[in-house]
């Protein structure tokens, strides 16, 4: 079975990445209060965000799902900036994907540690 | 293709592709996107060709971008609940410009020089427009509000007011001043409702 259902077309990581990413943002701005474009930045530097402009749908959907609130503040340069800061909700939801991920990413480790030796 | 021309039209591409989305949501997506492009080039200290095709090209295609607007498959958990989040998250800033623009607007006819000034609170709470915008509407709310008085002024020391006074009563002065008055307000709250209309296109 070397190749999935969908073929060639099929991007593993942007697919994995879809659901994943939003949490790593409500984790980013768990802490403090961040804007789309410093967000984007933080996300490319890891390499977890490949097109930039999708992160604003993704903002979008946390503000409508109430996951995360938004101010608009003014900056030294430019028009005002709409900061992001995550929700009481928001840190349900992220402490839920923490537990879940933690089990996820050991289960998969493991078995793809697993499949690495050679199929034992 | 000059650097200019590249960002118009991958911002109409991007008006293109997102022509399923509301129209609410369609113009706030591509003012995002737009303000993501001047952040980035004025990061950059430039905006050559190759500087402006490098943003783009980070941005991802406009399909890209409008792809991740829908996502049905994978409803947030807590969305239920989500819609007052919204709500609360955005409609305050929305009702203090409101609120601003009234009062610099009918606030001047019904609150005659009061209504302005409260207005003018208003404007400064409000965390959409910049510093500069506000200063220039404050500039304008006071100099309209000392040019009647720098025009009765002169107009009682010389005598001639009491000459009306004494025909028409004092009240006779405030008719078409508080319609010049209230009219220059407007330029006011025309003014500022001019940058929140541009910052949303």
């Amino acid at each position: 079975m070397r190749r999935m259902v969908v073929g060639e077309t099929r991007r593993p990581l942007t697919e994995l990445s879809r659901g994943v990413v939003e949490h790593c943002v409500l984790a980013l701005i768990r802490d403090e209060e961040s804007y789309a474009f410093d967000i984007v930045r933080v996300l490319g530097e890891r390499g977890l965000m490949t097109s930039e402009g999708t992160i604003y749908p993704l903002l979008a959907r946390l503000r409508r799902d109430g996951l995360a609130a938004t101010t608009w503040r003014e900056s030294d340069a430019g028009p005002p900036r709409r900061y992001y800061r995550i929700t009481d909700e928001g840190r349900r939801v992220l402490a839920a994907f923490v537990a879940d991920w933690t089990g996820f990413r050991d289960a998969v480790d493991a078995l793809l540690a697993g499949a690495r030796r050679g199929g034992v | 293709m000059d650097p200019e021309a590249l960002v118009r039209d991958y911002l109409g591409r991007l008006e293109a592709a997102a022509s399923p989305l509301p129209a609410d949501r369609r113009a706030e997506l591509v003012g995002e996107v737009r303000g993501h492009i001047e952040l980035a080039l004025a990061e950059a200290q430039r905006t050559d060709e190759a500087t402006v095709r490098n943003v783009l090209e980070r941005l991802g295609s406009p399909d890209e971008i409008v792809a991740a607007e829908a996502v049905p498959d994978t409803p947030t958990p807590g969305a239920s609940t989500a819609s007052t989040g919204t709500v609360v998250a955005s409609s305050p800033s929305v009702a203090v410009e409101t609120i601003a623009l009234v009062l610099l607007t009918v606030g001047a006819l019904v609150l005659p020089f009061v209504g302005p000034l409260l207005g003018l609170v208003f404007v400064w709470a409000s965390a959409r427009w910049t510093t500069v915008q506000k200063r220039t509407a404050t500039m304008i709310v006071i100099v309209l509000l000392v040019l009647p008085v720098v025009i009765l002024v002169p107009m009682a020391a010389s005598g001639e007011i009491t000459a009306i006074f004494s025909t028409f009563g004092p009240l006779v002065l405030l008719v078409p001043l508080a319609g010049i008055v209230a009219a220059i307000y407007l330029l006011a709250a025309i003014y500022l409702e001019v940058t929140l209309v541009l910052r949303r296109r």
